[in-house]
């Protein structure tokens, strides 16, 4: 185990850097420039305090240059300052994070308490009308496109409960429970997509599962049923389902910057959105960064969990 | 003459058996078909289901609810929604098509190469798609149309490039088990070339899996679009687009309900029909997944 942690911690570099240089080129691509991009023709500024902002920005050296000063810069975690408002780019991060994280780790909770139950209860039921019911709702939850719920369930909730959107959004690291009450609804929203797909993939990973030989074996050797179920069949199912989950949090990260635009929450993802609309470049740069560091981060936890319950996976890469 | 106009019936008598067993075994991918069918003939032949453009302003017609001059109201700017609907199909269909088939072709043809060739070129070309895969599809999808800037053509791009790594994912894997059968082999000791054994050999192996992925990706294409168009990241106005005419009516839903009704409603159509069709051809491409 020890081995495959440490070859696993040493690949996430090489990713990292890749990752990094990829964000890089992708937004040289900007035809033109930066500046002009972010202020549009009819720039405010004046060509000298353009280019006096070129140089302070270091936008006149070669991209080669501009690249290893960004490398240092990201080591540093000096992610530049926003065009509009002046504030750091690390200041504005830091400041975001929490929602963001509540967010996720809400509608994942939601996502895993919801399917996993319905995946293995149908997964009992298979072939059967409940297979057509769950498979009909699945479908149906995976094709809403969430943020017309998000907006539809605003309509309700104005209309019906008098619920407010809030402007100010509590620390979920301060007072977790007005926090959870505060996200509740967009997680929710969130975790109906995975819910509809979490719930199918349970229930055939179990279906898959109880079919293999090591489960006929174990329970022609006069196995109880309970330990059939708990020493050979969940170890063997949890590790397509641990994969299933850790990616799709971070297909979650995706959804929060939909739902943070809709609900007006002030995440990394509203972040991302607002900068990416006024394409206030070291701002768009820096967030998706961070989202960027998260999902890297989410794949190497999977892995490791992945090599913890399956004793393959960590020989093979031995 | 006679023989093979009888072969040719035969031939679609097989056809139509076929059809209709794709009827019975699959009535969910039969809705979805029919669906799909539905808004497919709504986005080619628009004027025939409504009369009305889609861009005509008319100020005295503001706001009006549904009736049987605007079946399904009209907007802020006194549009008719229905026809905005019916031509909403249009940029859905077009984008999303589009952006798949090109995600195809370009994941499609780097991974049977990548897959094929294997040792550095291989492990270089996939630490890349690492790196792109690493991001959730929409993000990434969000800085392209940031750095590009929002035309139907940048859309079509930008959800391209976001889904053509997981594309290169299947097809490399389909060309790798592929490499080691006996044809290909075969073919290498017989001499043929790399291009030869990929064009000849490997690629039309790789068709039926491509095919069903790419058919289940196609639902998530609907909604990128949709998703980068509702952010004000994708197809600009006036062009009609389901995500965008929802999220530019969001501020009126209390005396106009519709306005944020309809174009959500088309948007589910066109996903809901894209996934059963998914769904089911994977069930009859990939007959051990028909259980699960």
């Amino acid at each position: 185990m020890h081995h495959y942690i440490i070859k696993r911690l040493l690949w996430f570099f090489p990713v990292l850097l890749v990752t990094v240089t990829l964000l890089f080129f992708l937004i040289q691509v900007i035809p033109g420039d930066p500046i002009r991009a972010a202020f549009g023709d009819e720039s405010p500024l004046s060509e000298e305090q353009i280019a006096a902002l070129r140089v302070e920005l270091g936008l006149d050296k070669s991209i080669m240059a501009r690249y290893f000063d960004w490398l240092w810069d990201v080591m540093h975690l000096e992610l530049g300052i926003s065009f509009y408002t002046g504030s750091t780019v690390k200041e504005q991060i830091l400041a975001r994070t929490p929602v963001t994280v509540g967010l996720v780790t809400l509608s994942v909770f939601t996502m895993l308490i919801l399917s996993v139950p319905c995946g293995v209860v149908s997964g009992y039921y298979h072939d059967k009308w409940p297979d057509w019911v769950l498979r009909f709702i699945s479908i149906l939850l995976i094709s809403l496109p969430h943020f017309w719920i998000a907006v539809l369930a605003i309509i309700v909730m104005l209309t019906v409960r008098g619920y407010s959107i809030s402007i100010e959004y509590i620390n979920i690291f301060l007072n977790p429970i007005d926090a959870i009450k505060q996200l509740f609804l967009p997680a929710f929203i969130m975790a109906l997509r995975p819910f509809g797909v979490g719930t199918r993939m349970v229930r055939s990973a179990i279906l898959e599962i109880m079919e293999e030989d090591f489960i006929r074996t174990a329970r022609s050797k006069g196995l109880v049923e309970k330990i059939v179920t708990r020493r050979h069949a969940l170890p063997n199912a949890l590790v397509p389902v641990v994969t299933f989950y850790g990616l799709e949090t971070i297909i979650a990260i995706g959804a929060a910057v939909v739902m943070e635009g809709i609900f007006g929450i002030p995440g990394i993802g509203s972040l991302v959105v607002d900068a990416a609309r006024s394409r206030d470049l070291y701002v768009l740069q820096g967030s998706i960064l961070i989202l960027l560091l998260f999902a890297l981060f989410l794949n190497l936890i999977i892995d490791l969990l992945c090599a913890k319950l399956d004793p393959r996976i960590r020989y093979e890469n031995e | 003459m006679n023989k093979s106009l009888q072969k040719k019936e035969a031939r679609m008598k097989k056809h139509i058996q076929r059809l209709g067993f794709f009827f019975r075994d699959e009535p969910l991918g039969t809705f979805g078909a029919v669906l799909f069918l539905i808004v497919l003939s709504m986005a080619i032949a628009s004027p025939l289901w409504t009369e009305k453009s889609p861009t005509d302003v008319s100020i005295p017609n503001v706001f009006k609810p549904p009736s049987s001059e605007f079946w399904f109201g009209s907007d802020n700017l006194g549009r008719d929604v229905w026809s905005r609907f019916v031509y909403g199909s249009r940029t859905s269909l077009l984008v999303g098509l589009s952006s798949i088939l090109l995600a195809s072709v370009a994941g499609g043809i780097l991974g049977i190469f990548s897959g094929l060739i294997g040792g550095k070129t291989d492990l270089i070309i996939q630490r890349i798609m690492d790196a792109l895969l690493s991001m959730p599809a929409i993000v990434l999808a969000i800085l392209i149309m940031a750095v590009l800037g929002t035309s139907v053509l940048n859309t079509i791009l930008a959800i391209a490039v976001a889904y053509f790594p997981r594309i290169n994912r299947l097809t490399r894997s389909t060309a790798i088990s592929l490499r080691e059968s006996l044809f290909v082999e075969s073919a290498i000791v017989a001499g043929a070339s790399k291009i030869r054994i990929s064009i000849m050999h490997v690629a039309p192996n790789c068709i039926a899996p491509w095919l069903v992925y790419a058919t289940a990706l196609l639902g998530t294409a609907f909604l990128a679009e949709a998703t980068l168009s509702f952010l004000g990241l994708g197809v600009p106005p006036p062009i009609p687009s389901w995500g965008r005419d929802l999220s530019e009516n969001l501020t009126n839903f209390e005396f106009a309900p519709w306005l944020c009704i309809f174009p959500g409603l088309g948007i589910t159509m066109a996903v809901f029909a894209a996934n059963f069709l998914g769904d089911s051809m994977r069930n009859i491409f990939d007959p051990r997944l028909k259980k699960a």
